[in-house]
């Protein structure tokens, strides 16, 4: 008896086909490598806004993120910073100013923050956005 | 006793599917479909250097509501009035105006309807002094 159970086991292993599942696994590999971007998780927190006009990124060398969340708070590569921090900043007119800002700051805020860049002696800041046609 | 030199070799394919689920199972968790974009902002320019000359379109965002000329607009038609405003030829600026407490999401509504329709002159400010 336990002699025929066994061979039956070895035989139902054997049975099963695993090159469909294989070819499939195979597949969805292949789709995610192919139409996925790895790029790095966002601040939970921060819900950045949506347009319908956003530039694609370019992955420049002097580029400095900064995260802002909705109440103004700021953090550089997950480190909170303050105001004073921020202005004590050494940049260099070429470097590029990158808010990863969330949506629902005032306008107001943003707007200082705007004041506290144009004294650093930088000409443009770039506002990471959603797009807004990509949006499900 | 000794075995034939036909048996066949079997080739364990078990480590393989561990990798590609493996394989798999990260680029599921790592992959971002939604593409970050930027929208850049020039700061350079002065408020006053607009302002201190007529004909501007003054479009206010108070509690986030748009207003032009005091008048309530809608968003969904707010293209339409800007565009009507702005074709009359009588404006050559845009300035946009917002109170204390309006978010960050209506400036980027409106300056993305300005970009769209090919509207370079605007600025916007939370300076009341105009």
């Amino acid at each position: 008896m336990i002699r025929n159970c066994k061979k039956e086991s070895v035989n139902l292993a054997e049975s099963i086909n695993l090159i469909p599942m294989i070819n499939l696994v195979f597949l969805l590999l292949i789709f995610f490598l192919l139409t996925g971007v790895i790029q790095k998780k966002d601040d939970p927190e921060i819900i950045i806004p949506e347009s319908e006009l956003g530039i694609k990124k370019n992955n420049l060398k002097n580029q400095l993120i900064i995260q802002v969340n909705s109440e103004g708070l700021l953090k550089i590569n997950e480190e909170k910073i303050s105001v004073n921090e921020l202005k004590s900043l050494r940049l260099n007119k070429d470097d590029m100013i990158i808010l990863n800002i969330d949506k629902n700051i005032t306008i107001k805020k943003t707007n200082e923050f705007f004041k506290i860049f144009k004294t650093m002696g930088l000409e443009k800041i770039h506002i990471n956005v959603l797009d807004r046609n990509d949006k499900i | 006793m000794l075995e034939s030199p036909k048996k066949k070799l079997k080739i364990n394919i078990i480590p393989l599917i561990d990798i590609i689920f493996l394989m798999l199972v990260f680029f599921m968790l790592a992959t971002n479909f939604s593409e970050k974009k930027e929208l850049g902002f020039s700061i350079q320019k002065e408020i006053t250097e607009l302002t201190a000359q007529q004909n501007n379109l003054i479009i206010n965002i108070i509690e986030n509501k748009y207003f032009i000329s005091d008048k309530e607009i809608k968003p969904s038609l707010i293209e339409k009035e800007l565009l009507s405003f702005w074709e009359s030829k009588k404006f050559k600026n845009v300035v946009i105006l917002n109170d204390d407490v309006s978010n960050l999401q209506e400036l980027i509504f409106l300056v993305d309807l300005l970009n769209k329709n090919r509207i370079e002159n605007f600025t916007f400010s939370d300076d009341p002094k105009l």
